[in-house]
């Protein structure tokens, strides 16, 4: 990610969320996704990624799928059972984390 | 949306493996994310030819892919050690290891230790034999392309054919003594346990592969 350490953090959650609203992705898809909904603000890099989604399809959150489209092979991600649950313990843990920041730093808002 | 030819997908997939990265499972996503991008570069108006998209694209992100290659394979091994580990540690192996003491402790006491022996080493010959024929096989199943984690297994299987080694040269006196044969059936038990684990993992990590890159076979 080249804008900020501070997203760096919460790579996994983002990964996790968009797979719980997407059948299935794969890596170039979930970057340009990322980048679309932050309108640019957030560009994930190929060196970030990458090893995120390895580290979750090792910890078995993530399931593959490969399949041949416009002359290459494509590997796509999905949420498996586990990782359907997980996304929803990490979502609300970067709530309450998002809830606490909002508190340090904007009291007014919290 | 453009798509390039299958030239130029060849033409990434060859630089790729000429730069190292050897193992397709790892290679056909960095294939993708790079042809995914120049098509996008392109699309948004990049009217250069396809090789200078792509020299720009890898003067700038190879490092990148490189070090993602190196931190796949730390994963896989990662990933295959927790396996194992986790195999050998269980019931089952503690069953199989029981099993295999009383056998070998039965056989010592009760046939001729040179005979025992000699069944013992060809068994090993055996169980040692399986995995290269394992692998043999997952090569030609994937038309030769090399898969990290079956390599990774190989990684395994060298030490524990060190291990077997030590064993072997440590143990040829030590088994002399009657004294020692409980301790020297424990020790060949879980030579073949590991063996038995061993096997068993490469196999689930053969039948992964195979069904996730079935498009391959």
């Amino acid at each position: 990610m080249s804008n900020s350490k501070l997203y760096k953090g919460s790579l996994n959650t983002i990964i996790l969320k968009l797979l719980n609203e997407h059948d299935k992705m794969y890596g170039y898809e979930i970057t340009q996704k990322v980048k679309a909904l932050t309108k640019g603000e957030l560009k994930i890099t190929e060196g970030a990624l990458y090893p995120a989604l390895h580290k979750l399809e090792a910890e078995g959150l993530l399931d593959v799928e490969v399949a041949k489209v416009d002359n290459r092979l494509r590997k796509y991600y999905k949420l498996t059972e586990t990782g359907t649950k997980e996304t929803v313990n990490k979502l609300e843990e970067l709530a309450e984390y998002i809830k606490t920041m909002q508190a340090l730093v904007n009291p007014k808002l919290a | 949306m453009m798509n390039l030819t299958k030239e130029n997908i060849q033409f990434i997939d060859t630089y790729l493996e000429q730069s190292d990265v050897k193992h397709i499972d790892i290679r056909m996503e960095m294939v993708d994310h790079v042809a995914s991008e120049i098509e996008n570069r392109i699309d948004a108006g990049d009217t250069r030819d396809f090789y200078y998209v792509f020299k720009d694209y890898m003067l700038e992100h190879k490092s990148f892919l490189l070090e993602n290659n190196t931190r796949f394979l730390r994963q896989t091994t990662k990933k295959l050690s927790n396996q194992l580990l986790k195999s050998f540690f269980s019931i089952k192996s503690f069953t199989l290891l029981a099993v295999f003491t009383a056998i070998i402790y039965f056989g010592f006491n009760n046939y001729d230790s040179e005979l025992m022996k000699n069944v013992l080493l060809i068994s090993m010959i055996f169980l040692i034999i399986a995995p290269a024929i394992c692998y043999f096989f997952a090569l030609k199943k994937f038309n030769y392309n090399r898969f990290s984690g079956i390599e990774r297994l190989g990684f395994f299987f060298s030490f524990l054919l060190q291990f077997i080694n030590i064993v072997n040269i440590t143990g040829a006196n030590f088994i002399k003594n009657q004294n020692h044969l409980l301790i020297t059936s424990i020790v060949m038990a879980l030579v073949f346990t590991f063996i038995l684990v061993f096997i068993r993992l490469s196999v689930l990590t053969f039948k992964d592969y195979k069904y996730r890159y079935n498009n391959l076979c």
